[in-house]
């Protein structure tokens, strides 16, 4: 898969991280759901693991740009997003799929994709092609000229990856991207991120252990909007060694245990 | 890209669906409301004024638009992308102003099958009022989806079609409640037409059509400049066109609306046929000159052969004041009731009568220099009228009809009388008599005209 190259992109790397945090503290409402976060991240895919209410949509939302930090520092393709700064330029270089996916009941899937692209300033000559080459990595091919109030669940939800890949982005992030696929088109979607972690740093929100296991270079754990544990997915089931913890794979067995061991040492 | 996003907007977002309603809505209004339309201006006067309606429902055209990515929860991906929010609502706030400028074009042209002469006489003064009220309806859809951006609730676009539609029917009232005639009524996205009625030969001044241009043009652009800000502090400053439009607009307009509307005076000038025989007639009602040709030619060669040298034009007036008549020109008072189709012979009975010579306002009673009123005129001398019937009678061979109804009109059974007289008159002296009094009659002396015609005593 070829994929376009922008100027910003060819130009040399003057950071360590495409994603870094330092006692990064995040507000949802009231509640600071992100509360002193360390963590960095830079090219792979990135399994983002944690009980409900851990932090984790809070924490891809700050680095959508959604929300600001409240504290801490969180600095993004080697941009500081925590002053007032134009964050155009960046916002160009991230794909953002949010856990409540909207979109234009009418609009068809091209044309909808096609209408994000342009919100991400792509040039106009290179859209189309990028439009049909995001569809086709979602297999939404024989649908994109269908509107997009007919789509099932899951065929959304694939069109929701397409509208965030759609730009190339170096940053991908992607909030509960499995909910709704069926089985085969998870398999499909694993293969998927694999082959985008070769060259972007993708960040997958998600319940789900065994997608983690399966597609993700990296684990990334958090509960009460703290770091827990970060490693390669093969240390989650290292880490369930003889304990029984709950879970039907090792890899269950193993982020139960981490996050009943990080319990226990905090309290 | 700009344009394809364009056309998706325009395809996809309500634009369509807007144009069609109003459109719809516009057609229906003005074939409902009125008779059909005699002229062209009394159509587009009219499309201005059912403003009252259309301009709320572009109001809530814009609010429904404005909804859309709050019902369609894109709020949260939108706000990630980089382009600026004003460059995102450019295509859909184009594709509103595109649908708003159609529906009112579509409207018009769909309420043309009620004007009843289409090839009829289409004024130069239309062409402002029309760019003016497709400006006004920008206004609309754009005002609508900056309050719908403010208040992004399902209830905001219901709101403002009623609340727009009950605030233009009240508010003047309120502006000019102690002169129906207040020049601010102008500001209003709607239009009243010339306070006498008269749709059809009158326009807007060019100051009234300057002033409503800056005025409507403030309000679009406040309008789009709050539907595009992002900020408050820049919605704020949104507000600077209208406060800047309403600085200039109110002191420049025209005091009352009396003032506003003005004479169009190419709609009353004659024009005429190139061939012979020449017929005249207002711009007016142009339409009517191929139908006039004929009996015109009829007219005038009747008129040649009982009343040598008789007159060589034929001028249809629909009004105007009767003064002394030219010898070469038959003037004709075709009351040109629009509905009412005129067989030929008809026309040349109107043509020959009174021998071509309008009647005399002092004699059928009506005081020419008193403005006509619309109550009823006094009721002609019979004598004066049966002396007129008797010469038409007698231009055309035909004697007046005897009475088929118990009750006959006195003028009638003069004029019968008066024809029996001439005719038994030998024929020179016959032409004498008529002609005597075709000259008293263009020079409206004063007299009895039956005397005039039949004059032996034994009348009356």
């Amino acid at each position: 898969m070829v994929r376009a190259v922008s100027a910003a992109e060819t130009a040399a790397t003057t950071y360590a991280w495409a994603i870094h945090a330092e006692a990064l503290r995040v507000r949802a409402g009231r509640r600071m759901a992100v509360d002193g976060l360390d963590l960095s991240m830079d090219t792979g895919v990135h399994g983002l693991l944690g009980p409900n209410g851990a932090g984790k949509t809070t924490l891809v939302r700050s680095i959508a740009t959604v929300l600001r930090p409240a504290g801490g520092t969180l600095t993004i393709l080697g941009e500081k997003v925590n002053g007032r700064i134009d964050l155009r330029a960046l916002r160009r270089q991230i794909g953002y799929l949010p856990q409540e996916f909207g979109y234009y009941r009418r609009f068809t899937v091209r044309e909808f994709i096609e209408y994000i692209a342009w919100l991400k300033e792509m040039p106009a000559a290179e859209t189309p092609a990028a439009v049909q080459r995001a569809i086709e990595r979602v297999g939404l091919t024989d649908r994109a000229d269908d509107r997009m109030k007919t789509l099932s669940g899951g065929m959304v939800r694939r069109a929701g990856i397409a509208q965030a890949i759609v730009n190339d982005p170096r940053i991908l992030l992607l909030d509960e991207p499995t909910a709704g696929l069926d089985p085969d088109q998870r398999l499909q979607f694993r293969a998927l991120l694999r082959d985008l972690g070769t060259d972007t740093c993708v960040v997958v929100s998600t319940h789900l252990v065994e997608d983690v296991a399966a597609a993700c270079t990296d684990v990334v754990l958090i509960d009460a909007g703290r770091l827990v544990h970060q490693g390669v997915p093969a240390d989650l089931a290292a880490a369930a060694g003889q304990d029984s913890g709950a879970g039907d794979s090792a890899a269950e067995r193993g982020y139960s245990a981490i996050l009943r061991r990080h319990r226990e040492t905090q309290s | 890209m700009g344009a394809r996003i364009l056309r998706i907007e325009l395809r996809r977002s309500v634009a369509l669906w807007a144009a069609l309603v109003i459109a719809a809505t516009g057609v229906f209004v003005l074939f409902a409301s009125n008779e059909p339309y005699g002229s062209w201006m009394q159509l587009v006067i009219v499309s201005r004024d059912i403003m009252q309606l259309t301009w709320p429902l572009g109001l809530a055209a814009g609010a429904w638009q404005a909804l859309r990515e709050r019902r369609s929860k894109v709020e949260e991906l939108m706000a990630t992308t980089p382009r600026p929010r004003w460059q995102r609502v450019l295509p859909v706030a184009n594709a509103m102003a595109i649908a708003a400028v159609t529906a009112y074009l579509v409207m018009l042209a769909g309420a043309a099958g009620h004007v009843r002469h289409i090839d009829g006489y289409f004024p130069l003064g239309a062409i402002p009022l029309i760019a003016l009220g497709a400006l006004a309806m920008v206004g609309a859809v754009w005002l609508g989806q900056a309050v719908g951006a403010l208040l992004p609730s399902p209830l905001t676009a219901p709101m403002l079609a009623v609340v727009g539609f009950v605030g233009l029917a009240v508010s003047p009232m309120i502006v000019a409640q102690d002169s129906r005639d207040r020049g601010a009524v102008l500001l209003f996205p709607y239009l009243q037409g010339p306070r006498d009625g008269g749709f059809a030969l009158q326009m807007l001044s060019t100051r009234a059509n300057l002033v409503q241009a800056l005025w409507f043009a403030a309000l679009a652009a406040t309008g789009l400049a709050v539907f595009a800000a992002s900020r408050p502090g820049t919605r704020l400053a949104a507000l600077l066109p209208v406060v800047l439009g309403a600085a200039i607009a109110v002191p420049a307009m025209p005091r009352t609306l009396s003032d506003a509307w003005v004479e169009d005076r190419r709609a009353t000038e004659a024009v005429c046929t190139d061939d012979e025989p020449t017929v005249c007639i207002s711009r007016l009602h142009s339409y009517a000159l191929d139908s006039m040709r004929g009996p015109a030619r009829e007219a005038l060669s009747v008129l040649a052969r009982k009343l040598p040298p008789g007159p060589t034009r034929v001028l249809v007036g629909n009004d105007g004041t009767p003064g002394p008549q030219p010898a070469d020109t038959l003037i004709v008072y075709v009351t040109l009731i629009e509905s009412t189709e005129y067989t030929a012979d008809t026309l040349v009975e109107i043509m020959l009568d009174g021998a071509g010579v309008p009647p005399c306002a002092g004699q059928v009673g009506i005081d020419p220099n008193e403005p006509a009123t619309r109550e009823l005129p006094p009721e002609p001398d019979p004598r004066y009228v049966g002396a007129r019937q008797a010469v038409t009678a007698w231009l055309l061979d035909r004697r007046p009809p005897p009475a088929t109804g118990a009750k006959e009109e006195p003028e009638m059974a003069l004029a019968r009388q008066a024809f029996d007289t001439l005719a038994a008159l030998p024929l020179d002296e016959q032409r004498a008599r008529v002609a005597a009094w075709r000259d008293a009659e263009r020079a409206c002396s004063d007299g009895d005209r039956l005397e005039l015609l039949v004059g032996t005593g034994e009348t009356g």
